[in-house]
């Protein structure tokens, strides 16, 4: 069952405010004009999210791959939350989540600048990225930059693997993952080049690039090896601000103070390892609380 | 008990007594190395594309690195059994048999497929090695088979969903959440009666 169904019209009247229609379907069938909100893109203040919808009525069982681009029915779109207003569609996107039910072998990962000003949306298919955009809802805008992250990462292994690199570059399979703005005009993203199944060559970076020229394009200021994986302290300030964005403000202030009180007890402890337990426990802690939110909103 | 890797919001963890690696989540669907060994449907079809799963997405036909998914004929196509049936890979492969055999069959096996990072991270040898899936109490054994790519974590063969009844469809198969992974590095899986070797990198 999914309650999470908006009305919105036709999915091409993109400055529509809509009014919000609570329908409850026997089985997973995506209607036509009705707009499904991803409810873990909401951004930390709450008032945006990414949202899909379909241009004809379709069975789960049916609904087709991200990655057909021809004829796809399914677009992707960033949304006030509030008023189911569109803000912009996604150009060529075409993610679903319907039901619990998702394509196999694809994901869509979004993170938002604290500011909740900026969204960026990785799109990834088993092997590599093929979409990445830069969303600025003040204006609002999405800009397609998977290209520009590419053309960095290949100029950094290039540079700092020479050979290595050159002897598989025709092989390799590149894909972006874990963003993070560490700043309202700088993000962070993971970059991974591999050759699918096979455990070398792999080559981890994190890269670091600064959003320029009003939002039109992105320049890498930054790069260093990484161990691919999320540290525990990021893992927890996603999940928190996750969590955030879905919380009433009182439970937001509420959370804030339990923050706190937590930061303060994880300061005390000496021992790194001990301190690493801790966080990641902290971290599964608010994880649960998130996907108890996800799942009501979600009518799962 | 120690933290090896953190994939998207899962946290992998070793205990330190029997090395057992574990972590709950999600589960994604890999048909990779059914190759009609048991009389099933092959992963993967050419040209027509209508096999269990998508030879574009999943297996990055034409334009990704798709020679290590799909057997190479040597001119630039998938091999096929002369009937568009494209033969397809697993990490794990058996020593000695034939493109057709060596491959794990995700339709009869079931197997875990585990993330790069997990397998770099892990103590001791982790392809060929026990595994247990469990999923709204009910658990199968399986062998650790098959790599996924560097975002997935937690994925399970097709005969590994349909003994824990989760959907098995490689396109849209596969379920969001409440999956317990566990396996044991350097301990060889016997499944369907097979024994399985330990394969390093």
């Amino acid at each position: 069952m999914n309650p999470a169904l908006y009305s919105i019209g036709s999915c091409h009247r993109l400055a529509l405010t809509v009014a919000f229609v609570s329908v409850w379907v026997a089985s997973a069938i995506a209607e036509e004009s009705q707009l499904y909100v991803f409810w873990d893109t909401v951004s930390p203040d709450g008032k945006y999210a990414m949202a899909w919808s379909t241009s004809g009525k379709v069975a789960v069982e049916n609904l087709p791959l991200p990655d057909q681009t021809t004829g796809n029915p399914v677009a992707n779109y960033v949304i006030e939350v509030a008023s189911r207003k569109i803000l912009v569609r996604l150009p060529e996107s075409h993610y679903w989540d319907l039901d619990g039910r998702r394509p196999n072998h694809f994901s869509l990962e979004t993170v938002w600048s604290e500011n909740s000003r900026s969204m960026l949306a990785i799109y990834n298919s088993r092997w590599s990225t093929y979409a990445v955009f830069l969303v600025d809802v003040s204006v609002p805008k999405a800009i397609r930059i998977e290209n520009q992250l590419e053309a960095s990462f290949k100029q950094t292994l290039r540079s700092t693997q020479r050979r290595h690199y050159a002897k598989y570059r025709d092989r390799l399979e590149v894909m972006f993952r874990s963003p993070w703005f560490v700043a309202p005009e700088r993000f962070y993203v993971t970059a991974n080049a591999s050759i699918p199944k096979q455990e070398n060559p792999n080559f981890d970076f994190g890269l670091y690039f600064q959003i320029q020229n009003g939002g039109t394009n992105v320049r890498l200021v930054k790069s260093e090896p990484s161990s691919g994986e999320e540290s525990a302290d990021r893992l927890l300030n996603r999940t928190y601000r996750k969590l955030q964005g879905l919380l009433s403000a009182v439970d937001q202030k509420s959370l804030a103070e339990e923050e706190r009180a937590w930061l303060i007890k994880r300061d005390a402890i000496n021992s790194e390892s001990e301190k690493k337990a801790f966080i990641v426990a902290r971290a599964a802690e608010l994880q649960t609380r998130l996907q108890n939110i996800l799942e009501t909103r979600e009518g799962r | 008990m120690s933290t090896i890797a953190i994939i998207g919001s899962v946290v992998v963890s070793q205990d330190d007594a029997d090395d057992r690696v574990h972590w709950q989540s999600g589960a994604a669907i890999d048909a990779d190395g059914a190759n009609g060994q048991n009389g099933n449907p092959f992963a993967y079809r050419y040209p027509t594309n209508d096999g269990l799963d998508n030879i574009h997405g999943s297996a990055g036909f034409p334009n990704g690195d798709w020679q290590s998914i799909l057997v190479p004929d040597g001119s630039g196509h998938p091999l096929t059994d002369g009937n568009g049936n494209a033969y397809s890979q697993t990490t794990y492969t058996w020593p000695g048999r034939s493109v057709a055999t060596r491959a794990v069959d995700a339709t009869a096996v079931p197997y875990v497929v585990v993330n790069p990072h997990v397998r770099r991270n892990a103590k001791g040898i982790v392809i060929g090695s026990k595994a247990v899936v469990t999923y709204q109490g009910n658990s199968v054994d399986a062998v650790v088979a098959d790599v996924s790519g560097p975002n997935d974590i937690g994925e399970i063969s097709i005969a590994a969903a349909e003994a824990l009844g989760i959907r098995s469809s490689p396109r849209t198969g596969g379920v969001d959440s409440g999956v317990q992974f566990e396996f044991w590095p350097g301990t060889p899986a016997v499944v369907n009666g097979e024994t399985y070797l330990l394969q390093r990198a």
